[in-house]
């Protein structure tokens, strides 16, 4: 299935062919202790196999309803929580389990932007302090002096360099997010995982804050694994996007693919609960999806979505879905993949034909 | 699939730009508009203090602690404007039977009298000593061995809760295990067995134990029989701040345990130490004042306001002052840092209404 993400449009060199992250079958089961009298052993399937590449300034967008395991992912991508199993491979090195000095120095090189704009700056410490943290716990001296290099990054997120020894309490949600972008630029990372950087933030605020990150995205080369929990959010950033269903990828494609022709039903489904009118044609129908996500302690037999499923039959629940590509061109875990065009769409509806015609 | 198409995203791309920038132009000038005027911030511990200052009971007991730090810190120089030191016999102040001449435990505010000096407290009975001065040096006493003994109980206390707090695992339940050990002991019995023991180790070959020593062992005995509440508290809020998104972006950005533990968490305990250290400030001021009462505390000739609670006891009904005033001294002390604790955790609430 790699090789044939591979060969997906990249965004800025189609030929490059190392991806700067990989990441194949990564799996994270945390230990729970079960309800009951003894309380078995439990283990939350929070991830579970989940295969996908970034290459150098590629957008990658993560989407999915809550509890389907996509902070789970982010953090293992940044080291902050250990992969059950799986490999993590960064610019050509195996990090899944780094330590020490190897992965001090990775750490310089991912950064992560947190969901709360609330409990991701410490509350005691000034906008200087934060922003410098990451130059001070690496020992790192800018020219210039860790003063210019805050002020200079405090600039580059739209806030006022002057509000160096501002306290956080005194800013708000955006700009308190922008604080925590510009302590995540401060070591000049290759990649940046962006934990639904917006989903707390007024919907005026958060147009800005992605249109930040994209200029940074393209001004400075930065590749982002951008997570969300619909697809409104991503598709103006992401080139590609991932979605995610109980701890599985269950379809992997350009934002043509995804947005245009998604092959999965989940997808569909997340799709029809964006509010673009648009962009939903008359005939593709609201989809609701009925009942809730179940649990990851005990998830499903064969096709995990089969449960909320309007197109489930008997093998859906005897076998698991392969991830293949399906004739939009997404990878997709399904059994009865949607077929054709799905959504109408009135700028290049040439190049959806010969795209689906190819297969 | 494997013939790209190289026109695919562009349209969309541009349209999804213009679309999101003119979102950006409008809020931005309403994020601007909101932006602060002055540039210094205030950090919460000063908002804080503000609501402290704003407290008129939080005010009055300090003016009452500042009374008693700076008598404390300028004992000396009180005995060389008053004239006259805390241990100055003066056995013609007395009586035969060796109570004060005159009323209300000898208190004389003129010289006329045979030491030829004023006794605004009055003198001790059977020596004469100027209970002024008594008070002013015992209230040195009971500060000095009161915030030592807090401070490092406090120290131990902190470092402990925050290891056991961050770190988790087994070290965390070995120093649980330990702080539930350390409580098990019962502190005043401790107290009265070991101190003798460290002052017979103290002491040279006549006995004698030099005050400053003595005054160590207290403050040493103390602190480490103290901290275990404090560690407690702390590493239950440890436990919920390690959790926090700051710590992540920490060990995100590669900082180490001691870094994450001082510079990340222990900046956000301040509230949970500052409550700790007044609850446990005045509760060591009672202690010490209770070990001095019971014989083991600091010996003659330093001034200590339990010794000379339990001295008056023997003058009950001749010379009742004798107990009134190291009593009022000590209630007034523990009382004021009562009150001033109370409202210190106020304060350091926001959400609180006062
Ligand atoms: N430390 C943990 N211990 C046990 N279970 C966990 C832990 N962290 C996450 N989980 C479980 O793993 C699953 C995936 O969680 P995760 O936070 O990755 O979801 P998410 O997709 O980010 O959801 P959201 O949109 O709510 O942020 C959830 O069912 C969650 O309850
Ligand atoms: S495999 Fe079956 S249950 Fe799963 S999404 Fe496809 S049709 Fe639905
Ligand atoms: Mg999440």
């Amino acid at each position: 299935m790699s090789t044939q993400v591979i060969e997906q449009r990249g965004p800025k060199d189609l030929t490059s062919a190392e991806p700067l992250l990989k990441v194949e079958n990564l799996t994270k089961h945390f230990p729970v202790r079960g309800s009951g009298f003894i309380g078995a052993k439990q283990v939350v399937q929070a991830v579970d196999g989940v295969s996908f590449e970034v290459r150098p300034g590629e957008t990658l967008g993560l989407v999915g309803e809550s509890g389907c395991g996509k902070t789970t992912t982010g953090r293992m991508l940044v080291r902050l929580l250990e992969a059950t199993s799986g490999k993590i491979t960064f610019e050509g090195q195996d990090i899944t389990h780094a330590k020490g000095s190897k992965l001090q120095r990775l750490r310089q090189d991912m950064q992560i932007i947190f969901q709360d704009p609330y409990s991701s700056l410490n509350p005691r410490h000034t906008v200087g302090k934060i922003v410098a943290m990451p130059l001070q716990v690496n020992g790192i001296n800018p020219p210039g002096g860790v003063k210019k290099r805050v002020q200079e990054l405090l600039e580059l997120v739209g806030l006022n360099p002057e509000h160096y020894n501002r306290f956080p309490h005194e800013f708000s949600g955006g700009q308190r997010q922008r604080i925590g972008i510009a302590r995540s630029l401060a070591l000049n990372p290759k990649i940046i995982v962006a934990d639904e950087p917006v989903s707390a933030l007024d919907v005026s605020i958060q147009a800005q804050v992605i249109n930040l990150l994209r200029d940074l995205q393209r001004e400075m080369g930065l590749a982002f694994v951008f997570i969300a929990h619909d697809l409104s959010v991503v598709r103006h950033f992401c080139q590609r996007v991932g979605v995610m269903y109980l701890g599985k990828m269950v379809e992997l494609g350009t934002r043509e693919q995804i947005y245009e022709r998604p092959a999965h039903p989940y997808t569909k489904a997340l799709l029809s609960a964006v509010p673009d009118p648009a962009k939903i044609g008359e005939s593709a129908g609201r989809i609701r999806l009925v009942g809730d996500v179940p649990t990851p302690i005990n998830p499903p037999s064969g096709c995990r979505f089969r449960t909320r499923c309007w197109k489930a039959q008997e093998i859906c629940a005897q076998q698991e879905p392969p991830l293949t590509i399906k004739s939009s061109g997404s990878v997709a875990a399904c059994h009865f993949p949607e077929e054709g065009i799905l959504i109408e769409q009135e700028v290049h509806t040439d190049d959806v034909a010969a795209g689906a015609d190819e297969h | 699939m494997s013939e790209p198409n190289p026109r695919g995203t562009e349209p969309a791309d541009s349209a999804a730009d213009s679309a999101a920038v003119g979102v950006l132009d409008v809020a931005a000038s309403e994020e601007g508009a909101k932006a602060p005027k002055a540039i210094e911030g205030r950090s919460p511990g000063q908002l804080a203090w503000m609501r402290l200052r704003r407290d008129r009971t939080a005010r009055g007991s300090i003016w009452v602690l500042g009374f008693f730090i700076v008598i404390a810190i300028l004992a000396p120089l009180i005995e060389k404007v008053y004239g006259l030191g805390p241990t100055v016999n003066s056995p013609d102040l007395l009586d035969r039977s060796g109570l004060p001449l005159g009323y209300f435990g000898g208190i004389d505010f003129t010289t006329n009298n045979a030491s030829n000096h004023i006794h605004i407290l009055g003198v001790m009975p059977g020596t004469g000593w100027d209970i002024f001065m008594q008070f002013v040096y015992g209230a040195r006493t009971s500060l000095i061995v009161a915030a030592l003994a807090t401070l490092l109980s406090v120290v131990i206390g902190v470092v402990i809760g925050i290891v056991a707090g961050y770190l988790g695992g087994w070290i965390d339940q070995a120093l649980t295990w330990f702080i539930d050990y350390m409580l098990a002991f019962p502190f005043v019995l401790m107290a009265i067995a070991i101190i003798p023991i460290v002052n017979t180790y103290l002491a040279d070959s006549s006995g004698y134990v030099p005050p400053a020593e003595r005054m160590a062992t207290i403050i040493v005995v103390f602190s480490l029989f103290g901290w275990m509440s404090t560690a407690r508290l702390v590493r239950g809020q440890v436990i919920s701040l390690r959790e926090r998104e700051y710590v992540d972006a920490a060990r995100a950005a590669g900082a180490g345990r001691g870094h994450i533990m001082f510079k990340q968490i222990l900046p956000n305990l301040w509230a949970p130490i500052l409550v700790t250290f007044s609850l446990s400030l005045p509760a060591t001021v009672t202690a010490e004042a209770a070990l001095s009462f019971l014989g083991i505390g600091v010996q003659q000739p330093t001034p200590d306001w339990g010794r000379m609670i339990n001295d008056s006891l023997s003058y009950m009904q001749t010379d009742w002052m004798y107990l009134v005033i190291p009593g009022f001294s000590i209630w007034a002390l523990v009382l004021a840092f009562n009150l001033f604790g109370d409202a210190t955790r106020d304060a350091l609430d926001p959400k609180s209404s006062r």
